[in-house]
């Protein structure tokens, strides 16, 4: 077993779910709420890596990432760094290739939740503020939840937008997909059968967790 | 305190236009009464501030919460009030002391806890303060609902179909208890209702609407017994509305001819010739063969259209010359043996009639 790239699985897919669920929330709940004529196009923008070839995302952001790209150039130019082939460059392209499988599950968990008991929180005198963090945000949890689950169990099995912008430094940027294509191109079926197994396993535990999560609230009369 | 909404919102195919310019007592309750689709939950909700009319203004006391011209739209939050949404809109995972105290943050933990009390007693919540919503009947929930709407002591209190969540069975009781709840209150409350029993149960005042217009407004009583329009009296649910031929007016009283038969009424101040002639089914008594002496002024010959049963009551429709419909209990259909194609005699007392301009 790989450990090594068990680790760097975990913490890849760990940070993914955990960013996405600080940037998610506000951004999904702006996508539930507002009348913007921007939305359709966002909308669009946001679901992109759900059609295309993970090759084609880890390649743009490979190529913006990069010493002449958009973000690369100032990003050296100005603090001397280099994101390419590293961890920190990885878990961008990460994040760009799992934003649907977060903001699209918030929204959407957004959108369930009853205006009714938004605009009754108003009417108490309570804040914006107030009503989103203990109105909103209880009522959306269960599917908030399956939205941080589901982004993780994506990022732990993503293996082009890795190969794309990570490489395969063990240790820093070889995930336990990339250890699998190593071991199978190595002809040692063994030892990728043994992460394979492991992969597959985890997925089946997740989609049945997700699966369990209750689409309403079980105390909504 | 006085409330004054000028304004129009157009929503969907009805274009509200709002006039409500009048006082609000403390303790009085103003209905808004009309058809859905009329536009009074549209009118509620502009009040309340969670939508904004399209033109005009909205005034309480001296403060402007919207004004169109100089751009001023306060939020719900600016300005002082309680609602109480259509089936109450309780916070499902919240229990009922936190659903009460939900507008109360800015008080401290000890002030929390006494307004909390005082609501618990006046509303009559004592040993529910753990439930959830869910595990409330219907009338428990309304009466959170009020609660958490007063513990900010607002002033004005609007209402969207306060009983219309609640089943028949619990519904007379709830609309008794809620009645003699505003009454005592320092806070005015407005309450949309499409419901005559309940406007009538609820209200001191009521604005009749329809189609997004403000037909009549006036003490609740005298609106539902003498509407003054045709279009009021068809939507305060007068049953025999007929357009009639004014041929005398004597002594305060009107002679009409409508269809074929003369009535007699009481004579507004300024009719032309064209008149309406209004008269509610409950007014009307009816007769069988030439014995029988009644009170009424007019007593018309007829013969029996239909008769709807309506459980207690039965809704007997007669032809005297124009159609009119009485309303009857079922002892006396019974008594009287009514069925359709019989000859009948229709009386009413003069009083009953009214008569408005067409």
């Amino acid at each position: 077993m790989d450990v090594e790239a068990i680790l760097v699985t975990l913490k890849l897919a760990a940070l993914t779910a955990a960013i996405l669920f600080v940037v998610g929330v506000p951004f999904a709940w702006w996508l539930a709420s507002t009348t913007s004529r921007w939305r359709a196009i966002v909308e669009a923008v946001v679901a992109l890596p759900l059609v295309l070839p993970p090759t084609v995302i880890g390649f743009y952001v490979l190529v913006a990432l990069g010493p002449d790209g958009v973000i690369g150039a100032p990003l050296q130019a100005l603090a001397d760094v280099r994101l390419p082939f590293t961890f920190a460059g990885l878990l961008v392209g990460s994040l760009v290739f799992n934003l649907p499988f977060s903001v699209r599950p918030f929204a959407a968990a957004f959108a369930a939740v009853d205006r009714r008991y938004v605009e009754a929180a108003w009417c108490t005198g309570a804040s914006r503020l107030r009503t989103f963090t203990r109105i909103v945000l209880p009522l959306a949890a269960p599917g908030l939840r399956a939205g941080v689950v589901l982004t993780f169990a994506h990022a732990v099995g993503e293996f082009g937008v890795v190969m794309m912008i990570g490489g395969n430094f063990p240790g820093v940027t070889r995930t336990l997909s990339m250890s699998i294509y190593d071991d199978v191109a190595a002809l040692d079926y063994a030892h990728a059968h043994q992460s394979a197994a492991l992969l597959l396993v985890f997925s089946l535990v997740v989609l049945a967790l997700v699966g369990r999560t209750p689409a309403r609230d079980p105390l909504a009369p | 305190m006085t409330l004054a909404a000028t304004f129009t919102k157009k929503r969907g195919a009805t274009t509200v236009h709002a006039g409500l310019v009048g006082h609000c007592e403390p303790g009085r309750v103003l209905v808004l009464f009309g058809p859905s689709g009329c536009g009074k939950t549209t009118t509620l909700r502009c009040l309340a501030g969670l939508e904004h009319p399209d033109d005009g203004a909205i005034r309480f006391d001296d403060d402007v919460w919207f004004d169109h011209a100089r751009r001023i739209a306060r939020t719900p939050q600016q300005r002082g009030i309680g609602f109480v949404p259509q089936d109450y809109a309780l916070f499902p995972h919240l229990c009922v002391d936190d659903n009460i105290d939900f507008g109360l943050q800015a008080l401290p933990a000890d002030e929390r806890r006494r307004r909390r009390e005082e609501l618990t007693t006046l509303l009559q919540l004592g040993g529910l303060s753990r439930r959830r919503p869910g595990e409330l009947s219907g009338g428990q929930q309304q009466r959170v609902a009020l609660a958490r709407a007063l513990a900010v002591r607002p002033r004005l209190l609007l209402l969207d179909e306060p009983l219309s969540a609640l089943d028949a069975g619990t519904r007379a009781t709830v609309r008794r208890e809620l009645r003699a709840l505003l009454s005592t209150l320092r806070t005015p409350a407005v309450v949309v209702t499409h419901d005559r029993v309940e406007a009538l149960a609820l209200g001191d005042d009521v604005v009749v609407m329809d189609h997004g217009r403000m037909l009549q407004r006036g003490p609740i009583a005298e609106v539902f017994s003498r509407p003054a329009s045709t279009d009021a009296a068809r939507v305060v649910g007068v049953e025999t509305v007929e357009r009639g031929h004014l041929l005398d007016a004597q002594g305060g009283l009107a002679t009409v001819r409508v269809g074929t038969a003369q009535v007699q009424g009481l004579l507004p101040a300024g009719v032309g010739v064209d008149v309406v002639v209004l008269l509610r089914a409950e007014d009307v008594v009816l007769e069988k063969g030439a014995g029988a002496q009644s009170s009424g002024r007019n007593r018309l010959r007829g013969r029996v259209v239909d008769v709807v049963d309506e459980g207690a009551l039965a809704r007997v429709v007669v032809d005297v010359g124009f159609v009119l419909t009485a309303l009857i209990t079922r002892q006396s259909r019974e008594d009287l043996a009514i069925a359709q194609g019989d000859d009948v005699v229709a009386a009413f007392k003069a009083t009953a009639v009214h008569v408005v301009r067409a």
